[in-house]
């Protein structure tokens, strides 16, 4: 189990960074979606990787799920949609006014 | 009096959506930021005045006890900082109000954007949990990005698209770091961790380091610290001037305070390693920076390329973790925000005095106004750290403090930056405010209220240099306070102590 989690990790991460190193703009916010979900995995599995542990303090005390990483994945999960949109509403418009998709800003004085 | 210190927050949120509320009138958004931010400083000062001596003021939230709820701390630095936030708020509110830059004129989602700026900084600032610190940094960027964006021309679009990317993966990079720390210690109260994170095992040191190397990228790339810094000099000088001024005086400092307060509290017992690369990166960012403004004709990303450097003075000043050093480094950040936003401010109005943002198209703006070539003067001599303004001091306190932990590399490179900032600054007096002017067609003159918003800051400048002492007694009562980790953990717990 531990194995696969880090092997998803490490894949979204290197999937992420392949991408984010992309020169046009659509593939770069796919970058930023794809390292996020790296992350929110990550932040996940800091909470310890177990199945049906109770969310709170139960009878049995090795058999707790914590739930504050849970509460900051959901955190990140909110920034990081309410990102993604904005981000891609930018990028949109900027093809659009620049007529290019390249992520390169080439000459400073336009 | 500890839950007002909630209000920095709450404040200038309730403004911003009050200001949502109203009708898009620009003189009514005006006024309403304006009386609020000078209500925020009165309360400010209310807060300084409260933990001038060296008192902690702590708030639960929801009365929970740490490490269980969220504190906000407010200590000298907080203080420092919100101060600073809201005197370059003002000033730049003020600047803006009295000529409206064109874009911002039609828009008048800018000042409730500005708010909400104000409320991500001071989040940032007030906050004692790591995690709630990543929240705050993010309704500071959202409302950047917004900012930098604002007016939507194509340079800005491609500029803000860039910065936002940047931005997306430092805060995946800060969540990875945090998430590794909590996964070490279950907690992510700044106070807890500092008593926990020395306590960890040995097998844990490799994983504590990642975590450590981590947030040291996350906020050098906040603060624009080489080789971290790229994006600064194509954002920053993208959006109106007003805008500008107010990221280029507080919002990279964000990074340098996140930097100061975890490795005061949260790294405080393993900060060795972290302190020797911020070192290093400070000593190459305040040279490289110096030279890549030398080499811009563009007046405000000749600017924007000095912010970097004036960076670099910090993290080293930071970096030695002494007292003479932070005491040095709070002192020239204290400065270098208000001389920065100013000079931000003048390039503002001298773009549009000679009608070009490029030097080389500008010319003779002195003959045309005399009052915004004193002010510029008085700025940029204290940027480059001559006697007798505040520049001097800062740069002077930062290079003894080197020269006490046997730095030497580090202050040779502060001096040789120093000439080179000089050498910048001349090259914007001859070529911007002397000369002949251009045939091409010209703007107004700044009227009085542009240059009274300048002539405010500039005056700081000078007070600061004037009253170096005081400002410098507190700055070390500051570093002292900062230094002393296990009071800082004794006052966030309370009298009941660590449960």
């Amino acid at each position: 189990m531990e194995l696969l989690v880090a092997v998803t990790i490490g894949g979204l991460f290197a999937s992420a960074t392949f991408m984010l190193l992309r020169p046009h703009g659509f593939p770069v916010v796919l970058g930023t979606i794809l390292a996020s979900h790296g992350i929110n995995l990550l932040l996940v599995a800091m909470g310890r990787i177990q199945l049906g542990g109770a969310p709170i303090l139960a009878t049995a005390p090795e058999r707790i799920a914590d739930p504050l990483a849970q509460a900051l994945v959901l955190t990140a999960i909110v920034i990081s949609f309410g990102m993604t949109a904005f981000l891609l509403v930018l990028a949109y418009r900027g093809y659009q006014r620049a007529d290019t998709e390249s992520v390169d800003l080439g000459a400073p004085h336009e | 009096m500890s839950s007002w210190v909630i209000l920095p927050v709450v404040w200038p949120l309730l403004t911003a959506v009050a200001l949502l509320a109203l009708p898009a009138e620009r003189g009514w958004h005006r006024g309403v930021s304006l009386a609020s931010l000078a209500g925020l400083l009165a309360l400010e000062l209310a807060l300084a005045g409260a933990v001038a001596d060296g008192s902690v003021l702590v708030h639960r939230a929801g009365d929970w006890r740490p490490p269980f709820g969220i504190v906000l701390v407010v200590d000298r630095l907080t203080v420092l900082m919100l101060l600073l936030a809201s005197v370059t708020g003002l000033a730049v509110l003020w600047y803006d109000g009295a000529e409206p830059d064109p874009t911002v004129r039609r828009l008048p989602l800018f000042f409730p954007l500005f708010q909400f700026l104000l409320m991500g900084l001071n989040g940032a600032f007030v906050t004692g949990d790591l995690f709630n610190l990543f929240v705050f940094f993010e309704v500071l960027l959202i409302s950047s990005y917004g900012l930098v964006t604002l007016g939507a021309s194509a340079r800005q679009l491609r500029a803000g698209l860039q910065f936002m990317v940047l931005n997306l993966l430092s805060s995946a990079l800060f969540l990875f770091g945090v998430g590794i720390l909590y996964g070490l210690t279950g907690t992510l109260n700044m106070a807890d961790l500092a008593v926990k994170v020395p306590a960890l095992p040995v097998t844990d040191t490799g994983l504590l380091y990642v975590s450590m190397m981590t947030l040291l990228v996350v906020f050098a790339s906040k603060a624009a610290l080489l080789p971290l810094a790229f994006w600064l000099p194509d954002t920053y000088p993208s959006p109106p001037a007003a805008i500008s001024a107010m990221f280029g005086g507080i919002a990279t400092k964000v990074g340098v305070y996140a930097l100061l307060r975890v490795f005061t509290t949260v790294f405080a017992g393993v900060r060795a390693p972290g302190a020797e690369v911020l070192i290093a990166l400070g000593i190459v960012s305040m040279i490289v920076g110096v030279l890549g403004a030398v080499a811009q004709t563009e007046l405000r990303r000749l600017l924007s390329f000095h912010i970097i450097s004036q960076i670099g003075y910090l993290a080293f000043g930071i970096g030695l973790f002494t007292i003479a050093g932070v005491a040095g480094a709070l002192f020239y950040l204290t400065h270098y925000t208000i001389v920065k936003c100013a000079l931000f401010l003048v390039s503002g109005a001298a773009e549009r005095l000679g009608g070009a943002r490029d030097l080389k198209k500008l010319g003779g703006l002195a003959g045309r106004s005399p009052a915004l070539a004193a002010l510029f003067f008085v700025a940029g001599i204290s940027l480059a750290g001559l006697p007798p303004t505040s520049g001097f001091f800062s740069k002077f306190l930062v290079a003894a403090a080197g020269l006490e932990a046997g730095r030497y590399l580090g202050v040779t490179v502060c001096f040789v930056a120093g000439i080179l900032t000089l050498f910048s600054m001349m090259k914007i007096w001859t070529m911007a405010f002397w000369g002949a002017a251009p045939a091409a067609a010209a703007g107004p003159r700044p009227g009085r209220g542009v240059l009274a918003a300048i002539a405010l800051l500039v005056s700081f400048s000078v007070t600061l240099a004037a009253g170096a002492a005081p400002l410098y007694d507190y700055a070390v009562a500051t570093a002292t306070q900062l230094l002393d980790t296990p009071t800082y953990v004794a006052a966030v717990f309370g009298p009941g102590g660590r449960p």
